[in-house]
């Protein structure tokens, strides 16, 4: 093609032209080689050059896959970095977006790792959005794990310390050799018929890449993610990441770390029950006090001769609220009996013999002490004690009249 | 009523107890009312603690038997 016939680009045009083209391409690359020139801009994401001993080529990781990564790069590491290939524009370079970064030479489980991981990734196994959210006060919990192993003890001790209401099932299974596959296959598919059951916590403890290897196989991962109850992975140490672990709805790094996801500690739940509690407490206490104060208005203006029907309705209000808190309060006495005694103490302020102070009196037969509320009670018991504020009297009934 | 109560989980408990604080904190309620979401409170927090009471935690063993049914077994922790 001769120049005049050549189709004439700017630079920006060719740029993203050929960029358009590597994008499409090369959606989907890994690539081996030695780490050099590596920074960690204070952006979160990770810069360096991979090379070999002929070539090179940028890469860059950003923060979100960056904050994932299982390695420490170095300077002169040896990396598989796994990505697309883009062109940073403004430089016209072009450059591998590593989504994924490992650590090269790990041999044939590594690929397997790899190839696995990526045809799962592909089918949407990973997804976040169908990751099932896990159950706040869980009280039935499965773990698949074998009986005899580490897993097993430091779930049920870290269970038992945070969550000792609860009741936790265990699948005993082989987690290496043989029979781990089908037996972690089985628990799982078999789980969801055993009643009640609102979580799982699935795992071992430590070991090589070959003991941990069942929890990397296609089948035990297709298992948890057709598990329609919540998965909770737990496969050896803190930098084992295992297949398993990617499907689960959650990856704990350990089998303790498991169990402090899969429950709420105890003391925490009882605080927050505490505090509500207490509220319920204090907003009571604030609203009796409103009510006295506006019974307060009420009374001064009851003394000025205005409102006696509402007071008299009023105060019979207040009367049954404080008779009716008092009993909710005795109901409560074993229990709560420090927040008893301040809310009693509120109640003893408003209580209608405060009101005696006011100018009312109580009226009791001085025979039985039976407080008086009918005139007809007062005529038959014809001695009465009448108690004020600072005292009572002694008096006799005389003559009856209906008037109020 | 009673056996409702026990019935009750602890999680619908919890966020009845905690939907009750926040409707006080927000809503306009006669006293009667509130009296009434006051004392339900209490009950539910009382329940809410016996639940979390129950201090020792069970432990069973899911065992297959032959012809595929699963039995839960209780499990001696000190083994």
């Amino acid at each position: 093609m001769s120049f005049a016939e050549s189709k004439l680009f700017t630079v920006s045009e060719l740029n993203a032209l050929v960029r358009t083209l590597i994008e499409d391409v090369y959606a989907d690359v890994a690539v081996v080689g030695e780490v050099s020139n590596f920074k960690r801009h204070t952006s979160g994401h990770l810069y360096f050059t991979l090379k070999d001993a002929d070539a090179q080529i940028r890469a860059v990781c950003f923060r979100g896959d960056a904050e994932r990564l299982t390695v420490e790069i170095t300077d002169g590491m040896k990396l598989v970095a796994c990505g697309r290939l883009t062109l940073y524009e403004p430089y016209g370079q072009y450059q591998i977006v590593a989504r994924e970064v490992h650590e090269a030479g790990e041999g044939e489980l590594e690929r397997a790792f790899l190839a696995l991981k990526e045809k799962l990734e592909r089918e949407g196994l990973f997804d976040a959005a169908r990751k099932k959210p896990l159950p706040k006060y869980p009280m039935r919990i499965a773990v698949v794990t074998s009986p005899t192993g580490a897993a097993i003890r430091d779930v049920l001790s870290t269970l038992e310390r945070r969550w000792p209401c609860a009741e936790v099932l265990l699948f005993p299974v082989h987690v290496q050799g043989r029979e781990a596959v089908p037996e972690i296959v089985r628990a799982l598919d078999r789980l969801p018929s055993v009643r009640g059951v609102e979580v799982a916590i699935v795992g071992r403890g430590g070991g090589s890449l070959e003991d941990l290897w069942a929890f990397n196989e296609e089948e035990v991962a297709r298992a948890i993610h057709r598990c329609p109850v919540p998965v909770i992975s737990a496969v050896g140490h803190e930098t084992d990441f295992t297949i398993a672990d990617f499907v689960a709805d959650v990856r704990a790094a350990t089998p303790t770390m498991a169990a402090e996801i899969a429950v709420p500690d105890r003391r925490d739940v009882l605080d927050g029950i505490d505090g509500n509690v207490r509220w319920l407490y204090a907003y009571m206490d604030n609203r009796l006090h409103l009510q006295a104060t506006r019974l307060r208005e009420l009374l001064r203006s009851y003394a000025l001769g205005k409102v006696r029907g509402k007071i008299e309705s009023s105060m019979q209000t207040l009367d049954y609220l404080v008779d009716r808190l008092a009993r909710s309060i005795q109901n409560l006495v074993r229990t709560r009996r420090a927040a008893m005694e301040g809310t009693a103490s509120k109640l003893q302020a408003l209580s209608p013999r405060e009101i005696l102070s006011r100018g009312y009196t109580i009226c009791t037969s001085a025979a039985t002490g039976a407080v008086l509320k009918r005139v007809d009670e007062a005529v038959s018991a014809r001695l009465v004690r009448i108690t004020f504020a600072d005292g009572s009297a002694r008096g006799e009934v005389k003559e009856r009249s209906n008037e109020g | 009523m009673k056996d409702e109560d026990r019935e009750e989980g602890l999680e619908a408990a919890m966020e009845r107890l905690e939907r009750i604080v926040s409707d006080l904190e927000k809503g306009e309620f006669s006293l009667q009312e509130a009296l009434d979401m006051f004392e339900e409170g209490l009950r539910l927090g009382k329940h809410c603690k016996a639940i979390l009471d129950r201090a020792e935690m069970r432990v069973k063993k899911l065992v297959e038997s032959e012809d595929g049914q699963l039995r839960e077994e209780e499990i001696d922790r000190e083994n």
